[in-house]
């Protein structure tokens, strides 16, 4: 039964209850780290978010690690049709083949337009380090603004990387500045285009280890058709 | 201070919580509302993963909790008293929790946020576990 006012609570009852409160606190953190917004995204894009919860992600790698095919994409973070790509072809290839474990598609940078492709580049990058480059990307293309015009700033991508569960923004900003990703960025444009890559978005098909060839795809039956190739051959 | 002060202290500390976290609920349904001083911070901080938990907004848990704390300072029995400290305590360990996560997870801070996580959670606590003692 309840004291009445005036009376005194005993210390017992007091440690018990703030032992209920302190039990109940841990409860609360737990719950609040496992339950926690896991589709918080800004939402900027009309195009529906491309789910990539569960994927196994490795650097630049989204899928898993014993898919036989490999699809590589070179892309420019302020390409338009990088982001065509991404909210038309992309979401296919993600639930019929990656999340299936048949291909795994890999992420290659050819920041050729301008300054924020190289920066968009850099974060991308610092994103593959905790293995969250291709949620990174995905937020990127959604949010993606006019050319050159300065809209990859570092509060847009503080905002977007809070956004994805398991990304640690301060270590992701910092990352962003180490010297072998600065470099990695910036030469990257070099690099692509030393391999032939003359524009964006370009699609690689690897079988194995063999050497990648070049596919044209402008639709989502044209990918299909080419990755079941790949797929059978 | 005599029980009577520390009463109406608690009484406001929790009215000013229940103010705050109807404000930052109000703002996470609708951001155009957000007035913040810091760049983006408090945008960052709404819009993170952390903003919710199970589809629920933390803001709305503070509301639910400081309204709590409210209530039982209005009825004030030693009962009402416990569960009053008990709430803000727990409170305050989430309010740590959240701080920590702004500074060091999603790098960035919402400084109605913060006030609340600095101010009101921790004055709250002290207010309502010296009512305990009186």
């Amino acid at each position: 039964m309840n004291p009445r006012p005036g009376e005194r609570l005993s210390r017992r009852t007091v440690v018990i209850a703030f032992g209920i409160a302190l039990a109940a606190a841990v409860v609360l953190v737990v719950a609040a780290l496992l339950l926690r917004n896991d589709s918080s995204t800004p939402a900027a894009s009309a195009a529906a978010v491309v789910d990539l919860k569960g994927i196994p992600q490795s650097g630049s790698v989204l899928g898993s690690p014993s898919a036989k095919v490999t699809l590589i994409e070179y892309a420019d973070p302020q390409c338009p049709g990088c982001r065509l790509y991404m909210e038309t072809i992309f979401p296919t290839v993600v639930d019929e083949y990656v999340r299936p474990g048949k291909v795994a598609t890999e992420f290659r940078g050819f920041p050729f337009i301008g300054e924020d492709s190289v920066t968009g580049y850099r974060y991308l990058l610092a994103a593959g380090m905790q293995d969250k480059l291709w949620n990174l990307a995905v937020a990127f293309y959604r949010n993606q603004g006019d050319e050159n015009s300065g809209w990859l700033t570092e509060d847009l991508v503080r905002r977007l990387a809070a956004g994805i569960p398991g990304l640690n923004v301060r270590r992701l900003l910092s990352d962003a500045q180490r010297a072998d990703i600065v470099a990695q960025a910036s030469s990257a444009g070099a690099k692509a285009a030393a391999a032939g890559i003359t524009g964006t978005p370009t699609l690689l098909v690897k079988i194995g280890d063999s050497a990648p060839y070049l596919i044209h795809v402008a639709s989502v039956d044209q990918m299909r058709a080419a990755l079941d190739d790949a797929l059978s051959g | 201070m005599s029980d009577r002060a520390l009463r109406i202290a608690a009484g406001a500390v929790a009215l000013a919580g229940a103010a705050l976290a109807a404000y930052l609920t109000w703002v996470h349904y609708d951001e155009s509302l957000l007035v913040c001083v810091a760049g983006g911070g408090c945008e960052t901080v709404q819009r993170s993963a952390y903003a919710e938990i199970a589809g629920v907004p933390v803001a709305l848990l503070g509301l639910i909790a400081y309204s709590s704390v409210l209530g039982l300072v209005a009825w004030d029995t030693p009962m009402a008293r416990l569960g009053a400290s008990m709430i803000a305590f727990l409170g305050l360990a989430f309010s740590l929790y959240l701080l920590v996560v702004q500074l060091f997870v999603i790098d960035a801070v919402c400084t109605w946020c913060v006030v609340n996580d600095v101010v009101v959670a921790p004055l709250l606590a002290v207010l309502t576990a010296l009512r305990l003692r009186t």
